[in-house]
């Protein structure tokens, strides 16, 4: 695409001035030309000037007053009197009213801004420059306490049956009396038939557990393979010029050592920097990681968004308040120690465009750069081949609710603000959002692309972590389950039943298996006698076949994960899963725990133990030392 | 709908021509020992006395379990289960095989429909299908077994992976022999695997591939361990004596034509080296069984390389002529396989081949007879597991007195015989009695027994009756 008029006289007036050498110049134009944006957005994009250089420069292009919002403050009353997504939008608001004239400042000055400014504000304006930094904070700061209400409520006002604020509903819990109390008459009145009766349950539940992830893996195995090669395909030949704007979201808290490597990673993605909206999404009082934010220098393109303090203090929340800052037409979160590949935005284009209209989300496969540090690093590996690769692609072919993952979910932003985003009380959001989306009719679709994360070496620090997804997907069982009936119809049988197997599945079994533990280990110490009035024929050989074939199954699962990926060096630790299950027992009543006596804490995980991020970390910041000089 | 509808036509007609086949088999005398074996276990499971106790192992256990289900559900008719299972999953294998060429290789219609008739038609899959589900289990495990690890060489996704573990699963759950395929196929996974998949770790993918095989082992071990059966004679079988000129005949029914239909994509290593490793799978099998002995009827031994033949076949390059060559080398393959089984001299496979040609046989007759001596007699003492072809052929199973019942465990454990009568072989002397009763008791074979008279005897049975009031038990 041909360069804008405008753009060609503020480079050469850039030029003409010294700050542009001719090299920038040509290719801050090439750039602008391949990518289909104004040299304004390029120039935010490098760091060959800065922010306030350029905008002085615009200033005078446009012969327009430049005022710094930060020590002239601008009418917070009036901002609130406007839209803020509108504002946001178009990066101009209006900073105070004079004898009927508004001053309205813009970080986007052009004919475009002048025809909205004069349609939302009126004709009689006084038109300012200021940076988008300036905008930007004067919107958080004017919309504080109303967005900081938003992204904590919004959700539990809108549509209160879908978020967990409420832990557990009266119905719900008068279920729970009534089958607690049909147990204690049981035991009471018939002990030996209340346990048999019990066993069969269990026994079935796990049975249709271990076949219903068999099945799962063979499905989401086969499938994929020829759509990934059209995916890729259509991503190789998308256009620069026709990329969408895409919002990045990076939650962080106190992790002020990552950001050099986090901002090196989103630079290294295969898409026009000048089309990424990245927010790095901070608490406000985390001053440690917003001053490292600062002093590294960041290209224009790079935002800080300071999230207000209060309750409960969770990433949902943190992203909710961002997002209300976001402009890309698409969104993605990543972790602040997060690699994806660096294709995969355009993949996730590519992607939607091949997708039914109700696709509103595509999840990317998440797996570990550190797999071998040590047996945990491992464990950790295969546990997430076998999710990502093989179950969420069988989940998808199934049509079955597909709990999102962590992180490196990329949404259409206008889906996500219809369903008012994540829910902050929910410690696994995604998840929950995942289920929520297909309940409301929309497809989560599922692609081969991979970021790749730090996998927690520390054993204590990984069962704070899993203590806390269990938790939310007790969280989002309890939720999802409050109208089974709405349930059964908006995702039907399969997806009911996937349900129940995928999100129930895997913090019950990680409840009920010390309970066979134990039984197995009284059996074996004790003998049969003292367990067969328990387990007439029938149960004993179907237990016999969990025990057995169930268990092996699983591990055979866990040891195919690995080969799509060729980590075939991997597959022999699958036998050691047992301690993996152990430890995920263990995380099982932590999360049950805290469920009841503290349901809405984020167990915060500490990144960077590992070597390999420290390595890293040691060198992006050496690299950053050299860059600033 | 109608595709459907054809499908399941077709799969009753062929259903219908199997079981026709054993029929003829059974008319003239022959039902095979495992089947024998299999269709008295299912009988004594689901309508033997309360008590009754195996002391054999759940082995092999896929055939058991399905004849036992299929036994619950049919109950009690004149044709032995195991016939039932044998031909039904004769026909699920054939119409997968039709569909394999049909749908997958993209072979014209006729040719298929030619095709897997010349391989139902083929001596080792009537005497595969005649030797019961344990057999035509293992000719679908192998089958699974070779497409997997073509599909694993070509894709290597996790299905594949599933699909060579689940073939090798089969194989081992259903037969002895099983195992020794899974022995076999050691080597040539080596030879089949993806090269990316060796670079990283050749250990790692070959424990991966055989955990399955180890695992069921395990199962099996733990099993019989805490239900203290015993496995390993289960396992073996006695050697039949065979010249290496016999042993090249019976391998020249199906190995030089499945060789050289795997040869044809020679050029193609990625389809040529995983059938070779099939091929050489079956092969080693075959090799290995004459030092371990787990099938003693080396037809049954190679027949499993019938399924390597269909799948090297699939894989047959669309070119010119490959359907007449496919239809050549089938035909070639069954007149082969007919010089094939008359050379065998394994007596089962003997019987068979005069069975299927209207040859009565004698030891069916036998056991017939001393069924019609037993018809109202009631309280009668046998040692079913060692002669399970007594099964079938009592009308009312009750009649039996097994083990696991009082009297019976009396007789073994304590030495009290009480029963009213006794049923046991007839041995020659220099054979090795297996009939427990009757080596808890030897006087019974020299017609000495206190308070017993023979009462019935043939070549192959004789019948002891009590000739004092059983005080013990009034």
């Amino acid at each position: 695409m041909a360069l804008d008029a405008e753009s060609e006289a503020i480079g050469t007036l850039l030029l003409d001035r010294g700050i542009l050498t001719p090299d920038q110049l040509f290719a801050a134009e090439d750039l602008a030309e391949d990518w289909g944006v104004s040299l304004v957005k390029v120039l935010l994009s490098r760091r060959w000037i800065t922010s306030d250089q350029l905008y002085e420069q615009l200033a005078f292009h446009y012969d327009l007053p430049l005022v710094n919002l930060m020590t002239d403050r601008p009418d917070d009353a009036l901002i609130r009197s406007f839209d803020p997504r509108t504002m946001n939008d178009w990066m101009t608001i209006p900073i105070g009213e004079t004898n009927g004239v508004t001053t309205v400042a813009t970080a986007r000055p052009g004919p475009a801004t002048l025809l909205h400014v004069n349609e939302k504000f009126g004709t009689n304006v006084n038109l300012v420059i200021a940076s988008h930094f300036d905008i930007s904070w004067s919107l958080q700061r004017a919309f504080r306490e109303q967005h900081s209400h938003d992204a904590v409520f919004a959700l539990a006002e809108v549509d209160p049956e879908m978020s967990a604020q409420q832990v557990i509903t009266p119905p719900q819990i008068l279920i729970l009396y009534l089958l607690v109390s049909t147990f204690l008459l049981g035991i009471a009145f018939a002990p030996v038939a209340t346990l048999i009766a019990i066993n069969v349950v269990l026994t079935v539940f796990y049975t249709g557990n271990f076949l219903f992830k068999a099945v799962l893996v063979w499905v989401g195995g086969a499938a994929q393979e020829s759509s990934s090669r059209a995916i890729a395909a259509e991503a190789s030949l998308l256009r620069d010029e026709d990329l969408p704007t895409y919002t990045v979201l990076v939650p962080m808290f106190r992790e002020p050592e990552v950001l050099p490597i986090l901002t090196q990673a989103l630079r290294n993605l295969d898409y026009p920097l000048a089309k990424l909206d990245i927010k790095i999404v901070l608490e406000e009082g985390d001053h440690e990681t917003i001053d490292a934010a600062r002093s590294l220098n960041l290209e224009g393109v790079f935002e800080i968004i300071r999230v207000p303090a209060s309750h409960p203090q969770t990433k949902p929340k943190a992203c909710n308040f961002a997002l209300r800052y976001s402009q890309g037409d698409f969104l993605v979160i990543f972790d602040a120690e997060d690699k994806p590949e660096p294709d995969q935005l355009k993949k996730v284009v590519a992607a939607f465009n091949q997708s039914p209209d109700n696709t509103a989300c595509i999840q990317c496969r998440l797996n570990y750069y550190n797999a071998r540090e040590n047996w945990l690093t491992r464990m950790f590996t295969l546990d997430y081949s076998l999710w990502f690769d093989l179950m969420l692609p069988g989940l998808e072919r199934l049509k079955i609710p597909i709990p999102l993952g962590g992180t490196s979910n990329h949404f259409r932003m206008d889906v996500l603000r219809e369903l008012n985003a994540w829910d902050p009380f929910n410690v696994t959001e995604d998840a929950d959002l995942g289920i929520r989306l297909t309940q409301k009719g929309y497809r989560v679709g599922v692609i081969d692309s991979t970021t790749f994360e730090e996998a927690n070496v520390s054993i204590p620090n990984w069962v704070r972590q899993r203590s806390r997804w269990i938790k939310g997907y007790m969280q989002t069982f309890l939720v999802h389950s409050r109208r089974p009936v709405h349930l059964w119809r908006s995702i039907g049988p399969a997806g009911v039943f996937g349900f129940i197997f995928f999100i129930g599945g895997t913090f019950l079994s990680g409840l009920l298996n010390p309970v066979f533990w134990a039984i197995f280990a009284v059996w074996m110490i004790f003998g049969e006698d003292i367990i067969s009035p328990y387990f007439p024929l029938p149960v004993l050989y179907l237990s016999l076949l969990n025990l057995l074939a169930g268990n092996g199954l699983l591990i055979y699962l866990t040891m195919v994960a690995p080969f799509r990926r060729r980590w075939t060096d991997l597959a022999p630790w699958g036998i050691t899963v047992f301690g993996y299950w152990a430890l995920m027992t263990v995380a099982s009543y932590k999360a049950l725990s805290q469920l009841v006596f503290n349901p809405f804490y984020w167990e915060k995980t500490q990144h960077g133990l590992s070597k390999h991020t420290a390595n890293e970390v040691a060198e992006a910041s050496l690299d950053a030392e050299e860059i600033n000089g | 709908m109608t595709r459907h509808a054809g499908h399941w036509a077709a799969f009753i007609l062929l259903f219908l021509g199997l079981l026709l086949t054993l029929a003829w088999a059974q008319a003239n005398g022959f039902v095979s020992e495992r089947v024998t074996v299999l269709w008295s276990k299912a009988i004594m499971q689901i309508d033997g006395p309360v008590g009754f106790n195996s002391t054999d192992a759940f082995f092999p256990p896929l055939p058991y379990v399905l004849s036992i289900v299929l036994q619950w559900i049919i109950g009690s008719v004149s044709v032995p289960t195991p016939f039932l299972l044998s031909a039904g999953l004769g026909a699920m294998m054939v119409m997968m095989w039709y569909s394999n060429l049909r749908y997958t290789a993209d072979v014209s219609a006729i040719t298929s429909v030619l095709a897997v008739a010349l391989l139902v038609l083929n001596p080792f899959f009537l005497r595969a299908l005649a030797e019961g589900p344990e057999a035509i289990l293992t000719l679908i495990g192998t089958w699974i077994f070779a497409r997997g690890i073509v599909n694993l060489r070509l894709a290597g996704n996790a299905p594949d992976m599933m699909k060579v573990a689940v073939g090798l699963l089969v194989v081992s759950l259903s037969n002895s022999y099983g195992l020794l395929i899974c022995l076999g196929a050691l080597p040539f996974m080596i030879v089949a695997a993806r090269p990316s998949m060796l670079v990283s770790s050749p250990i790692g993918y070959l424990i991966a591939m055989f955990y399955p095989v180890a695992a069921a082992i395990f199962s099996l071990w733990f099993i019989s361990m805490i239900f203290d059966s015993s496995l390993m004679p289960l396992l073996t079988e006695e050697p039949v004596s065979i010249s290496f000129t016999t042993h090249l005949i019976i391998l020249a029914g199906l190995a030089p034509l499945t060789f050289i239909a795997t040869m044809r994509n020679v050029y193609t290593p990625y389809y040529f080296m995983p059938l070779l490793a099939a091929f050489g799978t079956v092969f080693g099998a075959y090799w290995l069984n004459n030092m371990f002995h787990m099938e003693s009827d080396p037809s049954l031994a190679i027949a499993p390389m019938l399924a390597i033949l269909v799948a090297a076949i699939r894989f047959w390059p669309p070119l010119n002529l490959r359907e007449p060559i496919i239809l050549v080398l089938l035909a070639l393959s069954l007149v082969l396989s007919l010089f094939s089984l008359r050379a065998n001299p394994e007596a089962e496979t003997r019987e068979w081949v005069a069975a299927v040609q209207g040859v009565p046989l004698d030891e069916y007759k036998a056991t017939q007879d001393v069924a019609r001596f037993l018809d109202g007699k009631d309280g009668i003492l046998v040692d079913v597991e060692r002669n399970p072809e007594i099964v079938p052929q009592i009308d009312d199973i009750q009649r039996l007195i097994v083990a696991g019942q009082t009297v019976y465990d009396w007789a073994l454990e304590g030495g009290l015989l009480r029963a009213k009568y006794i049923l046991v072989q007839n041995t020659p002397t220099d054979v090795l009695v297996t009939d427990r009763i009757l080596r808890r008791f030897p006087e019974l074979a020299t017609d000495q027994m206190a308070f017993y008279d023979e009462v019935f005897a043939n070549d192959l049975w004789r019948v002891f009756e009590r000739n004092e009031p059983r005080e013990g038990l009034k």
